[in-house]
């Protein structure tokens, strides 16, 4: 993995010096001979539902297999914490290649011990846990597919996760009055590549489940280019002067999915989350107790769930 | 309608600071720019680069008129134009009036004092008495024996109390009464149990505006957003950011095991009109009364450059006795903007991160919870 890992490092570096080795590399060979079938109106056709296929949403860095979202110290390391116990296998992270160019997120020094609190709290912390819109660029890589629709002078990206959608405006459409979870977003084409630049953020949302955070202040530069039939590359970079010292970059291939009757379906996942935000409101609470038998050698699992309100200034 | 219940405090406020941004150019504006007889004539239907007819923009249904014929419009299914005027002056006295009166101390006191405040004040009535045209008497057709009992137990399950009819959510937002929803009791008075958040009504849930689609012309955020690519139609709601991504390849609807609280649409061009057939609705959310057997057919043809005309058709034998059809006009934002003023009000959409604000929802449960523990007493508002 680590040999694997250092040559994709190559590949997504932009440096002159290595620009002539990596031409000589496969995948970037491939983007530059590849040509995107065209719109009517001769735009290139990024059209159709994307996913992308690796563990960015779990943590955007590289990583080794983890035992659950949730952890609490055991003799040799980590062992699931009860919240996810039941969970089994389902509940581990699985490993990871890095999607972070130099497999670094240059936090400012300051900023560090909140990523660490937030890697420590996740379960509890993670916006998406509440089924809050993801943000961009999270959006993109969730475990759930988006879908673009190539207007003429609106560009739809609608995400399966939580519904969320937005409008990438290509008649620069000046930004949100207020702050914005999606962000505001105003495009331009560049030769084959769509570029998105991303503003206007509130400071809630999350790059992905291991804590790592961003400002008010956060700005993000998409690429979305076509490399195949079926693929689309994906690239962001972000800049955010109060969280991070310098600018730094993500990028993955995105894959079309491939069903013939492909269809971007519900998630309203608002719903989903009301027992987990207001089950302690109910007249009659519903999750109180909990008995799971796991059979020879676990045996029965046994949960008394008991909550406390918040405190309301 | 949350409106009235104080739902989603924080996402309200957001809309208000939007509503006034957006609102201050438009108030000095009367009306659309007149058009020259001219400028109407020499307009063609524009089409988008693969030649479909565009209907791309931002379009919105302010409109102030009933979903069902007033009792005093019996037997007029058209306005003069004596009485359209007279209509716009009652609907901008209904919006701006002082709702506080109806029963003072009470518990709608607090609600009802969500006033013109927080409202688009661009909405006017349109000629229509009703904005039903089908059946001709300009209301909902009576409901099925079978309607009724299943729209009772469903509001029976929910502690609410009126009819199916009363249930205007996203209907009668420009100005009803309370006592005019048909719904009575609860905290907020209008037939609202708080023991769960599955009490509370959709908008407040942020689940979905009003009863979902079709959508009905409410207090504020009537917006759409229309996109077109050759194969697919996207209709994005502003309220819920609720997008429908509609495919016009003439594929099947799908599963019956797949059930939305937006249903599942598919399109077609019949000429120049968009027909959208609609199914999968799921049982958790109902139209009118209409649960999962609902089927809507929705027509929108672009009649000029200002206007889409908008027509939904909704059937379900086991609801009602015959299928009934709403006709209303969408109305270009552009059109109804200054187009040269400050660059910061040109016409767009915002995002309703209604769940992520919804503070209401939690405030309500709260509130009650107070309540039964002997707090505060019923004249308490849910704050």
């Amino acid at each position: 993995m680590g040999a694997s890992f250092r040559l994709s490092m190559v590949e997504v570096s932009v440096a002159a010096a290595v620009v002539a080795f990596s031409a000589l590399a496969r995948p970037t060979a491939g983007q530059q001979s590849y040509t995107a079938p065209r719109t009517a109106d001769g735009r290139p056709n990024l059209n159709g539902i994307w996913q992308a296929v690796n563990t960015a949403n779990d943590d955007l860095l590289a990583h080794a297999a983890r035992p659950a979202l949730a952890v609490t110290p055991g003799p040799l390391g980590p062992v699931p914490a009860a919240p996810v116990l039941a969970l089994g296998a389902e509940g581990g992270i699985p490993a990871g290649l890095s999607v972070v160019e130099g497999d670094t997120i240059p936090y400012k020094p300051e900023a560090i011990a909140t990523k660490k609190a937030n890697f420590e709290n996740s379960l509890t912390r993670d916006p998406i846990i509440r089924c809050y819109l993801p943000g961009i660029p999270r959006a993109t890589y969730m475990p759930h597919p988006f879908q673009i629709v190539q207007g003429t002078n609106t560009i739809m990206m609608m995400y399966e996760f939580a519904g969320a959608t937005r409008a990438i405006h290509l008649d620069k459409v000046p930004s949100a009055p207020a702050d914005t979870w999606m962000g505001h977003s105003n495009g331009r084409w560049e030769g084959d590549t769509l570029v998105v630049d991303v503003g206007s953020f509130t400071d809630q949302t999350w790059l992905d489940r291991s804590g790592d955070f961003h400002s008010d202040a956060l700005q993000v530069v998409e690429r979305y280019t076509r490399t195949g039939p079926d693929h689309l590359r994906y690239e962001a970079t972000i800049t955010d002067p109060k969280v991070f010292t310098r600018s730094w970059k993500i990028s993955m291939p995105l894959y079309r999915r491939m069903e013939p009757n492909a269809q971007l379906l519900e998630y309203k996942c608002v719903e989903f989350v009301e027992e987990l935000m207001y089950g302690h409101l109910r007249k009659q609470p519903i999750n109180q107790h909990w008995e799971g038998d796991l059979v020879i050698p676990a045996g029965t699992l046994i949960f008394d769930l008991k909550r406390r309100p918040p405190v309301i200034q | 309608m949350s409106r009235r219940t104080l739902a989603s405090v924080g996402a309200l406020a957001a809309v208000a600071v939007l509503l006034l941004l957006a609102a201050v150019p438009v108030a000095g504006q009367s009306a659309a720019k007149p058009k020259t007889a001219a400028a109407a004539s020499a307009w063609t239907l524009p089409r988008t680069p693969d030649g479909q007819p565009d209907l791309q923009g931002i379009w919105a249904n302010k409109v102030t008129t009933p979903l069902e014929r007033p009792a005093k419009y019996a037997g007029k299914a058209i306005l003069t134009d004596e009485e359209l005027a007279q209509a716009e002056k009652d609907a901008a006295a209904t919006r701006f009036r002082d709702n506080r009166s109806a029963k003072p101390g009470a518990v709608t006191d607090v609600g009802r004092a969500y006033d013109a405040h927080w409202f688009d004040r661009t909405g006017k009535p349109i000629r229509q008495t009703s904005l039903i045209v089908d059946p001709p008497d300009g209301r909902i057709p009576p409901m099925t024996p079978q309607g009724k009992a299943r729209y009772a137990a469903w509001a029976e399950s929910l502690g609410r109390t009126g009819s199916p009819t009363g249930v205007t959510e996203g209907n009668s937002a420009f100005g009803l009464d309370a006592e005019e929803d048909g719904t009575v009791g609860g905290i907020d008075g209008r037939g609202t149990r708080a023991d769960n958040p599955e009490d509370r009504r959709f908008s407040e849930r942020c689940l979905l505006w009003g009863e979902g689609i079709p959508r009905l012309p409410g207090g504020y955020n009537n917006n759409f957003r229309i996109v077109q690519a050759p194969d697919y139609v996207v209709i994005e709601l502003e309220m819920i950011h609720d997008a429908r991504v509609i495919p016009l390849d003439g594929r099947p609807h799908l599963s019956p095991s797949i059930r939305n609280w937006l249903g599942d649409s598919r399109g077609r061009w019949e000429t120049d009109t968009l027909v959208i057939d609609t199914t999968n609705f799921t049982d958790k959310r109902n139209f009118k009364g209409s649960f999962q057997g609902m089927h809507l057919v929705e027509r929108l043809r672009r009649v000029n450059a200002d206007t889409i005309e908008y027509r939904a058709t909704i059937e379900d034998p086991t609801t009602w006795t015959k299928p009934w059809t709403m006709m209303f006009p969408l109305t270009n934002l552009q059109s109804i903007h200054d187009t040269e003023a400050d660059v910061a009000t040109v016409p767009q959409m915002f995002e309703y991160a209604c769940h992520e604000g919804n503070y209401g929802l939690a405030g309500q449960l709260r509130g009650q919870r107070a309540v039964d523990a002997g707090a505060g007493g019923a004249k308490t508002g849910p704050r």
